[in-house]
């Protein structure tokens, strides 16, 4: 048996969203002797779910039935359209001339410099710095800096960061100070009165659910101390 | 004639010379397909005879079809977003092939199949990821640390 599961479904079903390791894992088991296969798939479009869950179903299918299937397909020939123009040149040009070819290399560089440039962005976007304000590293910092010299940060052996990764044991979970910063948890004790960092990494997805960012534990006392 | 004869450089971006003439030739087209179903007609002869703007039209229409119903079957409404990288260069390849068949010098059109080969073939891994799939969770994060 074969069963596909979208990662929106799963989030869904979940009410939370999956820890990066989930998102493609393809698990094999079986059930009562029969052996399945599970393949998480991930070929829905988020922002689509999301705007089918504002709207109502009837302007949402009239939405599908223009828009996102016919006008889309057709926008994607008009973006190819200007190669009928190239063709009729040829009547007057008919080989490649230096000018071509130099517009051809401009081009090329234009996809290198976009390829470069949507990695970064991707990179500075996905940057777990994102999720606190100015504010909040400063005090980081401050506290790293406090501590007595002999405070190791960075482990030594590769058990010692086994031993540090968090886990879901909730006893880490509210043990530190900077630990204690709600992230993803919209309405904290806190307030929204200094959310504004905190929005940008607002779960676009499932909001509500509380996940303290793994890489946080490590700050908190019970791993440092 | 299925490329309009045309005096200038200038005519090749004008509307009226190169596209409007060719309109009864789309509404024509379903009628023509008939023909071919009907075995009346090759193929590959209407494929030639229409024009390739014309042809690449009703192709994106017919495809619009198809993710209509896959996306009504499916309820996966997002039946274009697997594709939307590849067809700009499926649409250049079409044009490409119809010069080919048509005996038209295509070399320019082989240069623009060239570079939106090498633009669809840089939209798959790992920048789909920044379209397509949520942000990380902070799995591996670690190196901050």
């Amino acid at each position: 048996m074969v069963i596909l599961l979208d990662t929106i479904d799963l989030q869904l079903l979940e009410k939370r969203r999956l820890p990066g390791r989930f998102r493609r894992l393809s698990m094999v088991g079986s059930i009562q002797g029969q052996v399945v296969l599970i393949f998480v798939t991930n070929t829905r479009s988020s922002q689509r779910e999301i705007i089918r869950k504002y709207i109502p179903k009837a302007v949402f299918h009239i939405f599908n039935w223009t828009f996102i299937s016919f006008i889309q397909s057709i926008l994607l020939f008009a973006i190819a359209a200007p190669t009928y123009t190239l063709l009729l040149t040829t009547q007057f040009e008919p080989d490649l001339s230096s000018a071509d070819i130099a517009f051809v290399a401009i081009e090329l560089g234009l996809i290198l410099t976009e390829y470069i440039a949507d990695q970064q962005q991707w990179g500075m976007n996905s940057s777990p710095w994102r999720s606190f304000t100015t504010r909040q590293i400063a005090n980081m910092f401050q506290t790293i800096t406090r501590r007595k010299a002999s405070t190791r940060i960075i482990p030594s052996s590769p058990l010692a960061t086994s031993r540090m990764r968090y886990t879901g044991d909730s006893s880490l979970r509210g043990s530190g100070d900077i630990a204690d910063i709600p992230i993803s948890r919209p309405s904290s004790q806190f307030g929204s009165s200094s959310t504004s960092g905190r929005a940008l990494r607002q779960d676009r997805y499932t909001p509500g659910a509380p996940s303290v960012p793994r890489f946080l534990s490590c700050f908190s006392r019970a791993q440092l101390g | 004639m299925a490329l309009p004869t045309l005096l200038a450089l200038e005519d090749c971006a004008d509307y009226s010379k190169t596209v409007e003439p060719f309109l009864p030739q789309l509404y024509s087209l379903p009628e023509k397909l008939l023909d071919v179903v009907a075995n009346r007609q090759s193929l590959s002869s209407l494929y030639i005879e229409t024009n390739p703007l014309v042809s690449g039209f009703a192709i994106s229409v017919f495809l619009g079809a198809v993710f209509l119903v896959a996306s009504e079957i499916n309820r996966n409404y997002s039946q274009v977003d697997r594709f939307w990288s590849l067809l700009p260069t499926f649409y250049i390849a079409h044009f490409d092939l119809w010069a080919r068949l048509a005996g038209v010098p295509s070399q320019r059109i082989d240069a623009a199949l060239l570079f939106s080969t090498i633009w669809s073939v840089s939209w798959f891994e790992p920048r789909e990821d920044a379209y397509w799939r949520p942000p990380p969770d902070h799995a591996d994060q670690w190196s901050f640390c």
